[in-house]
């Protein structure tokens, strides 16, 4: 079985998402479910920290997609960071860079976020 | 200042030199073809001082595109146009515009072209460089167009390399995304099998649908109970009618773009629903619709495939789910079935209370788990013995409750010694309010004074029961009685008939699947066989009198009966025994 865990922390407004081990069809209802949590929580603003993550599925991918959109329309985002080389080819692959701010680190993500604040 | 002129010349070919070299240098080292373009066509428009420049590169599919265009020449990149058979045979390095009018396209030539350069390696034509006249007036002269010239051929080469290179990158990510769908249909193929809970498996389904196509919207349409209906959607909003359910569920092909549709319904156009899949499971069909992609890109057969595959293996897994739960359900009730047996089994009279003077003997089989009919022995007080026996219209659990029922009845009324043909007007009354129209019972039942061996009895439309006389052998029927109980409610009162049982007589009481048990030419076993079964062996035991009746059904219908199978055999004993 595949080994999946999210912890979180919160910089100001700002939540930050880590995940670590395989986010595949198997573990993608966990991940599901902290965001779904999260929007509840009306919190919008989410950083995921992919520095741990080793593995990601379509399954995986599908759980941003299935909520980028609710998210922005509620004013939020989520951005992505820190993604090793086999894990943005994945992203790459399907496309999601044309939708998704994917960022080298939680620092650039942060400061994207505040110049959209700004705005 | 001849000498000065000289020197700006030396000086002007050394630098075209130079600029070839560092050029020759540049294009050996990229394999970007944006960069290579880009570079010959910015060297061109500098060197010539012309406003104004394109290329233009062919396509293995006969078509031309704008491959990269500076300055204002009408056009923009990667516009598309034929490729006339006369461009192959451009083999002159440059042309006027003038000579080319029939093989570029006006739209092109309109825009103040005069100066073209053929694109092509030693085997093969790849384009053509265009400029436009030189800003200001005056002609290109001889040796800037011989630069040009060495400049196309130096980076003809690194063009063509370089195109390869990029037709192979996309080849080896066409390839990673081949690797990436089957990636994702053996992740999910694995999640399935290992899943029982449907919800759980359409979620997976859903995020590996979204992940991997990059659409946020759908549906996935399937027959349950048997009708169609959505059992997943996402971010879709309205419903769809059961008719137009039903009209999707019987298109055409594998997969058919909603903008080829001829009816569409409203709610697929409002969610901009772009496609329907089908999928098809031996006679299972379910759809599955989807909507745009995120990236704008349209599905290409390849992706209709995937969409096939995943959609195929998402109805397998859900259509599993169903059957496993039919089982579970079908357990269920055969235990439940089983359960109700055994309370059936408790209804019989266990043991048969037998009176001296008497062999009474008993038998039921129900062709299911459990029957509708029903037998019964009851003693009242020292003087009465009831003898009973019925057949409730149906089988299963519906049969096995009136049976129940009327078993309650008539162990309540038993002790009471009323009328028997006045009861049995009562019992039917009870059953006619009590029960649907369409059930009923055929019931005999009597009585028997243990005193004078009158037997007091009342047939309501049951087969009659045989009665023999111990002496002669005779057979006759007891039929004196009524109608069925439960059809109508008792308007003609019920007749009472009256046997004497002498030493040596039996009755013999038995339900319609003895009687219609059927041989292979489908011939009923009759009361005819019956009675002349029971002829010959009535000097038998109660219990033999059963058994070699049951033999010869059981023989004559192959051990094949429909029905449940009762008797019931009551013998007044030989003064002898």
């Amino acid at each position: 079985m595949s080994s999946f865990n999210v912890q979180i922390r919160h910089e100001q407004e700002i939540q930050i998402l880590e995940l670590y081990g395989e986010l595949d069809a198997h573990t993608a209802p966990d991940l599901e479910e902290r965001i779904k949590k999260l929007i509840d929580e009306e919190k919008y603003f989410i950083i995921v920290n992919f520095t741990s993550l080793d593995y990601i599925s379509s399954a995986g991918l599908g759980v941003f997609m299935a909520y980028i959109e609710d998210v922005r329309t509620l004013g939020g985002d989520i951005k992505l960071t820190n993604m090793k080389p086999s894990v943005y080819n994945v992203f790459d692959l399907l496309g999601f860079p044309t939708l998704y701010d994917i960022l080298d680190d939680e620092k650039q993500a942060a400061q994207r976020f505040k110049s959209e604040f700004d705005k | 200042m001849n000498a000065s002129r000289e020197h700006t010349e030396e000086f002007q070919s050394r630098f075209e030199l130079k600029t070839l070299l560092d050029t020759s240098r540049l294009l050996i080292e990229s394999d970007d073809p944006d960069f290579v373009l880009n570079n010959l066509l910015l060297i061109t428009i500098g060197k010539l001082l012309t406003p104004k420049g394109l290329i233009i590169l062919r396509k293995d599919n006969g078509t031309m595109y704008v491959a990269k265009t500076k300055g204002k020449t009408g056009v923009a990149e990667k516009e598309e146009f034929e490729c006339p058979e006369s461009c192959c045979k451009s083999d002159k390095p440059i042309y006027t515009a003038e000579e080319l009018k029939e093989t570029l396209p006006q739209s092109i030539l309109d825009q103040g072209i005069s100066t073209i350069f053929t694109i092509r390696t030693s085997s093969r034509h790849l384009g053509y460089l265009c400029i436009g006249p030189k800003a200001g007036k005056g002609s290109y002269s001889e040796s800037e167009l011989g630069f040009i010239e060495n400049l196309v051929i130096i980076s003809a080469v690194a063009i063509a390399n370089s195109l390869l290179i990029s037709e192979l990158k996309d080849a080896n990510r066409q390839l990673d995304q081949k690797v990436q769908e089957l990636n994702t249909l053996f992740d999910i193929s694995r999640e399935f099998n290992a899943m029982v809970d449907r919800n759980q498996m359409l979620n997976v389904f859903r995020f590996a649908l979204m992940g991997q196509m990059f659409v946020r919207k759908f549906f996935f349409l399937m027959v349950m109970d048997g009708e169609p209906e959505v059992i997943i959607q996402q971010g879709l909003k309205g419903e769809l009618s059961l008719e137009e359910k039903q009209r999707l569920m019987e298109i055409g092909p594998d997969y058919l773009e909603v903008s080829e549709m001829s009816e569409c319904p409203d709610y697929l156009k409002k969610n901009e629903v772009c496609a329907l899949i089908k999928l098809t499971f031996q006679d299972e069909t379910a759809i599955l619709g989807i909507g745009r992609r995120a990236n704008g890109l349209p599905y290409n057969p390849s992706d209709y495939n995937f969409l096939l595959s995943l959609g195929s293996l998402a109805f397998l897994s859900v259509q599993k789910t169903f059957l496993l739960e039919s089982r579970i359900e079908k357990e269920k009730l055969e235990e439940e079935l089983s359960l109700a047996r055994t309370i059936q089994n408790t209804l019989f009279p266990n043991p048969i209370p037998v009176p001296d003077g008497y062999d009474i003997a008993g038998f039921n089989v129900p062709s299911r788990h459990v029957g509708g009919d029903y037998f019964d022995v009851i003693k009242s007080g020292d003087r009465n013995l009831y003898l009973a026996i019925a057949d409730v219209t149906g089988k299963g659990i519906p049969a096995s409750l009136l049976m129940a029922n009327l078993q309650a009845m008539l162990h309540i009324l038993a002790p009471l010694n009323l009328n028997i043909d006045q009861t049995t007007g009562t019992i039917n009354d009870i059953i006619y309010k009590n029960t649907p129209s369409d059930k009923f019972i055929s019931f005999f039942w009597g009585v028997l004074d243990l005193e004078d061996d009158i037997f007091r009895y009342c047939n309501a439309g049951h087969n009659p029961p045989i009665h023999v006389d111990g002496k002669t052998g005779k057979v006759s029927l007891l039929s004196t009685g009524g109608m069925l109980l439960g059809a109508l409610p008792t308007m003609m009162p019920y007749e009472a008939g009256e046997v004497k049982l002498n030493p040596g007589d039996c009755v013999i009481m038995f339900t319609d699947g003895v009687s219609e048990s059927m041989n292979e030419d489908e011939e009923e076993y009759g009361e005819e066989r019956i009675s002349e079964n029971v002829s010959r062996h009535y000097r038998n035991s109660a219990q033999q009198i059963i058994d070699e009746l049951l033999d010869e059904v059981k023989a004559f219908c192959n051990n094949n009966y429909g029905d449940d199978l009762t008797v019931l055999v009551i013998r007044a004993n030989d003064h002898s025994s």
